[in-house]
């Protein structure tokens, strides 16, 4: 029987990215186009854009646990409902990390990487939802301002790129200078993954043994206000930058 | 009018001091992004701060080209000496 198991969830994986491709795509050239065709105001268009992705990743999420791939465990989401102007930062075990937080957090930006600008599958959507492209800094902060201003929450993993699993965590200092030139508070997710899947070494035809669990933990909200007055920035952020990274190793218990 | 080495020991005590690179770390054919860790908003602040300490207009753009800490002690030695 587990031959069979592992069988099922390597087609149900491979179904689920297949429709994810599909999904972004029917997104990006239908969804869309017809939105902006019926919806003029541009703050709407985007605040709609961003709605739909949040369904969108909560339908991929809900296909991956209905078909057996992966069950997911939240850890104090209510506090997230009403959640304003946060940065939530999280460690990034996996591939899907940002998709299962954008499917749980309907109010959220994100900081991306600028090659996702240029992926065919994402940049119609990237672009539509107004993310945030990390190329340019000065632009970056005004960005972030921006979004924190109107209310929303911005998704960053300070590590830059997938965690390396076992491994210490080591941050970027991208999200810390985000959180102490736009004046915000940390909201950390730590997110855990048994098996360990989709990691960057991985490819998505790595099915693991056995289902994967994955939780989500929101942690208590970090007040960074302390570093918001320093006369010099660039030592705030690495003092910060070094608070949250220990932080999160000691929250997973990886030796730093 | 500035030498090479009194360019050098501003900018590795700017270096030490508010990007907590380590002293020993510093030498002229030294990778900033590399061996010394900067990103790149370290990299306009440090414009910023060299603009302030030594008056004259460093554009960004020009940082650009800029890898090690020897081509910023020739940048900032060919502002102070007009062609």
């Amino acid at each position: 029987m587990p031959q069979v198991n592992y069988y099922w969830r390597l087609l149900a994986t491979g179904l689920c990215f297949f429709s994810f491709g599909i999904g972004a795509l029917f997104i990006s050239s239908i969804i869309f186009p017809l939105q902006t065709l019926l919806i003029k105001d541009k703050a709407k268009r985007k605040e709609i854009a961003r709605y739909t992705i949040h369904k969108a990743f909560a339908l991929f999420v809900n296909m991956m646990k209905f078909s057996g791939v992966l069950a997911v465990k939240l850890e104090n989401f209510e506090q997230l409902n009403n959640m304003r102007e946060k940065i939530v930062i999280a460690n990034h075990p996996s591939l899907i990390d940002v998709i299962v937080i954008i499917a749980y957090l309907p109010n959220a930006d994100c900081v991306v990487k600028s090659d996702l600008f240029k992926n065919p599958f994402l940049r119609g959507v990237v672009r539509r939802v107004g993310y945030i492209d990390n190329n340019n800094s000065e632009q970056l902060f005004n960005d972030c301002k921006q979004s924190l201003a109107a209310g929303c929450n911005i998704v960053v993993f300070p590590e830059g790129t997938r965690s390396e699993s076992g491994r210490p965590l080591t941050f970027k200092r991208g999200a810390a200078n985000i959180a102490v030139r736009c004046r915000a508070n940390y909201q950390p997710i730590v997110i855990s993954m048994h098996p360990s899947t989709l990691t960057k070494k991985e490819s998505w035809y790595d099915v693991p043994n056995k289902k994967v669990v994955m939780t989500l933990a929101a942690q208590t909200p970090i007040d960074n206000s302390k570093y918001f007055n320093d006369t010099n920035t660039s030592l705030a952020v690495r003092a910060l930058t070094r608070e949250t990274q220990q932080y999160f190793c000691k929250e997973l218990e990886l030796n730093g | 009018m500035q030498s090479k080495e009194e360019i050098l020991s501003m900018l590795t005590e700017l270096l030490v001091d508010e990007f907590e690179i380590p002293t020993e770390d510093i030498s002229l054919d030294a990778d900033l992004y590399g061996e010394l860790d900067l990103d790149s908003i370290d990299a306009v602040d440090l414009v910023v701060r060299l603009r302030e300490i030594t008056g004259k207009k460093i554009a960004p753009e020009s940082f650009k080209q800029v890898r090690t800490i020897a081509d910023i002690v020739e940048a900032l030695a060919e502002l102070a000496t007009p062609a």
